[in-house]
């Protein structure tokens, strides 16, 4: 190390986190790539933590290393250091590493092996996590469950007596994400009816090893599968059915209080590109479908009422920030405005708008549409895009009969 | 055109002949991707397979069409393109296909492949009645082309060629100038079965080229792990593909056997025109509907979209109508003129509502892949 740079400490690492806060796309493209390149991150990883908004909408390619790999499926568990409280049902980030570690050490020539076949893979390789991980993750699991703290541990300032039982419930879930991944692909993206009985048997598998760990299987079934919310939410078979039961009550009450928080779905919706805030919407809306199914208590009922009504008007915001600043902008700003791109746009809000209208708002996007095809419509005939590239908006935004009436006006 | 009918719904759909099957349309609505067009005693209908993926068909007018699955404009022009052409044919429907697109109303990329299209087309057809004329040539002067050089081939062709054609018109009974219409109308239709064995770049062998390459890809991928595949259909859709490849190649060999003998050919035009012009698309019959499920696969690049396109590839398996065993020496399988495999869809939630929206897209850009 002699001679090398010194480490950043927490003042210098607040200094420029500021300036990284503010840097434009392509600095922050460079940042993450060389935070990425560091085989040893440690406090330099704080320097991502102000851009993780930014990178929802820029999605650089994220190097797939073993400890990306081995957390990617509890991906939505985790949560900065900062807000991670032991009895919450959540990973801290500054965990990750030291787990990884005790994992790599304990699995050591089959860990170079995974490590051999990700080398120069991104996160963006869904077949290859699928690949690896599916070797990882029981392994993983098993090494969790009866880990001891590595050195690197004390890094994380979360105190010795958390590790144990943090270790364990990740080490129950790890245990079962193989399964899980298996159980998901087989619904072909929700198309396919999910197998009540594999899910048991994994929601059997996780009670079985730590209890504890259950409500968090659950928020992580809810957000990757809300298909199958109803089928959690039904009886539950054998004698940890209660377990599960209330597990799974306590995780979607949760789940329902986090959507509407100030930092909620709206704010993350606001943040994303217009196509991963659909794939959002669409999501929260089955989760919502799926939750009334069947008989629901009069205050789950109330309850899901009230998230709808603030959902829906952070859906519709989200909707007219991107009608006016993805497609009016960009053709009423004169010239030849990529077309494509326009389209795409439109096609990603009515995506949006469509899922988004089973939570509420109907007509307000109506309007919106109406008025944008009107837009189009009256766009000077001698700028722009052209008469087919007109209809073909004019169709996307309002429908293939207002698009068929244009097209035979003349 | 605008008035809705009602849809009847077809128990089984045992085609017997290709023209009853009708013409696939390469229509970009999700509702509508499958959807056949034929001849019907009042016009023209459609062959919509059952949204539910169950058994059967809707045979359905335009009416009906916009009852189910409201088409795009796209489609609809397409639609009012096809019902004004005298013949509905695969060809007939590739060039209403492809003048569609070219008016940019599958978008631009698809604009931009048709342009292509249209180009390669017209190259395909000057490359037929070449060869049409070079073999004329050969027939009557076996080594006659042999000494001549590259360069001035073309030259020749031209001028032996149309001494052959003043030769041979009495013998036919047509005049000279009737001859060469004949061979540029027979390069014409012959055109994407291509003249002569060599001649890899025609159209159909392209095609079954794709479809060669997509058949090796799912089987590789369905070897390499048990689970990717669904309730076996992917190995039903490998196995239908590769009996489609058989029946194409049998058939582009035949056709080409026929388009071997230039004189013959000719004899056979001024005979029964039809016949030589059915004889010339068959091989676009038997392949019809099989590019778009090919497309889906090789588009579908990672793990869950090869899964989903399983789904989708299931529901537009081309059944083989009893009249191929006319057509080849080949006896097809039983149960190539059934619909091998079906998905039964819980709800429409895959194609419709927000989804739709990115499988138009999908399907525009499945358009600008096309051969």
């Amino acid at each position: 190390m002699a001679g090398g740079p010194a480490p950043l400490n927490a003042r210098d690492i607040r200094a420029v986190s500021r300036d990284v806060a503010g840097a434009d796309d392509a600095r922050v493209m460079r940042i993450v790539a060389t935070v990425d390149a560091m085989s040893a991150r440690g406090s330099a990883d704080e320097l991502i933590v102000p851009l993780r908004r930014r990178l929802a909408v820029l999605r650089p390619p994220r190097p797939l290393r073993f400890v990306r790999l081995m957390f990617h499926p509890l991906d939505p568990l985790i949560i900065p250091a900062g807000r991670w409280r032991p009895d919450q049902h959540a990973i801290p980030r500054t965990a990750l590493a030291p787990l990884a570690d005790c994992v790599r050490v304990a699995m050591a020539p089959r860990a170079r092996v995974i490590e051999a076949a990700i080398s120069g893979r991104t996160a963006a390789d869904a077949d290859m996590i699928a690949a690896q991980g599916r070797l990882l993750w029981p392994d993983a699991g098993k090494v969790l469950m009866s880990a001891i703290p590595p050195a690197t541990w004390r890094e994380t300032g979360l105190g010795d007596a958390i590790f144990a039982p943090l270790a364990r419930r990740t080490g129950a879930l790890l245990a079962q994400m193989a399964a899980f991944d298996r159980f998901c692909a087989e619904t072909v993206q929700g198309l396919l009816p999910p197998r009540a009985d594999a899910l048991h048997a994994i929601l059997r598998g996780i009670a079985g090893a730590d209890e504890s760990a259950l409500p968090m299987m659950v928020k992580l079934l809810l957000t990757r599968l809300p298909e199958a919310a109803a089928l959690l939410m039904a009886a539950q078979p054998g004698p940890q059915g209660s377990a599960l039961k209330a597990a799974a009550d306590e995780t979607v009450d949760k789940l329902l209080e986090q959507l509407v928080r100030k930092e909620g779905a709206a704010a993350r919706i606001a943040s994303t590109s217009l196509e991963e805030a659909g794939t959002t919407v669409r999501r929260i809306a089955t989760l919502l479908r799926q939750l009334e199914d069947g008989s629901v208590k009069p205050a789950r009922r109330a309850h899901l009422k009230a998230v709808r009504q603030t959902l829906d008007a952070g859906f519709r915001t989200r909707f007219a920030a991107g009608l006016r600043d993805e497609v009016l902008a960009l053709l009423l700003a004169g010239g030849n405005p990529d077309v494509q791109v326009i389209e795409a746009a439109a096609r990603d809000l009515r995506a949006l708008e469509t899922e988004a209208r089973a939570v509420g708002g109907g007509s307000a996007y109506d309007l919106m549409l109406r008025q944008t095809a009107d837009a189009v419509k009256a766009l000077p005939a001698e700028t722009g895009p052209g008469r087919t590239d007109r209809i073909r908006l004019v169709e996307i935004l309002a429908g293939s009969d207002a698009a068929l009436a244009m097209l035979d006006e003349r | 055109m605008s008035g809705s009918s009602a849809p009847f719904l077809v128990e089984s759909h045992h085609p017997a002949t290709f023209r009853s099957r009708g013409v696939a349309a390469p229509f970009t609505t999700p509702m509508l991707v499958g959807t056949r067009i034929r001849e019907s005693k009042t016009g023209i209908e459609l062959v919509v397979p059952n949204p539910s993926g169950g058994r059967g068909v809707y045979i359905l007018d335009w009416g009906g069409v916009r009852t189910l699955g409201n088409p795009n404009v796209h489609d609809t022009v397409l639609f009012r393109r096809v019902s004004s052409i005298g013949r509905l044919d695969p060809a007939g429907m590739r060039d209403a296909a492809l003048d569609v697109a070219l008016d940019g109303h599958a978008g631009r990329d698809a604009a931009a492949a048709a342009k292509r299209g249209i180009a390669g087309d017209a190259a395909f057809r000057l490359n037929a009645h070449f060869r049409l004329m070079l073999g004329l040539i050969e027939q009557v002067h076996p080594a006659g082309m042999k000494a001549i050089p590259p360069a001035a081939l073309g030259e020749e062709v031209e001028r032996r060629g149309t001494a052959i054609l003043h030769k041979l018109a009495p013998l036919v009974g047509q005049s000279p100038a009737d001859l060469a219409d004949a061979l540029a109308a027979l390069g014409n239709v012959f055109a994407p079965v291509g003249i002569g064995a060599d001649d890899k770049d025609a159209r159909t062998a392209c095609l079954l080229r794709r479809l060669e390459e997509a058949q090796g890809s799912l089987s590789d991928w369905l070897s390499a792990d048990a689970e990717n595949d669904i309730g076996g259909i992917g190995r039903a859709i490998a196995g239908a593909m590769q009996t489609a490849d058989g029946y194409g190649r049998a058939i582009l060999q035949a056709t080409r056997a026929v388009a071997a003998d230039a004189i013959g050919l000719l004899k056979r035009w001024f005979k029964d025109t039809e016949a030589a012009v059915t004889t010339a698309s068959r091989a676009d019959w038997v392949l019809d509907g099989w590019e778009w499920v090919c497309l889906l696969w090789l588009a579908a690049q990672t793990g869950a979209a090869r899964r989903r396109a399983l789904l989708e590839m299931a529901q537009l398996i081309p059944v083989l109508p009893g009249e191929a065993a006319n057509w080849t020496d080949l006896p097809p399988p039983p149960e190539t003129l059934r619909q091998p495999c079906r998905v039964t869809s819980r709800e429409d939630g895959w194609r419709s509502g927000g989804a739709a929206f990115a499988l138009i897209e999908r399907n525009e850009s499945l358009r600008a892949m096309s051969i």
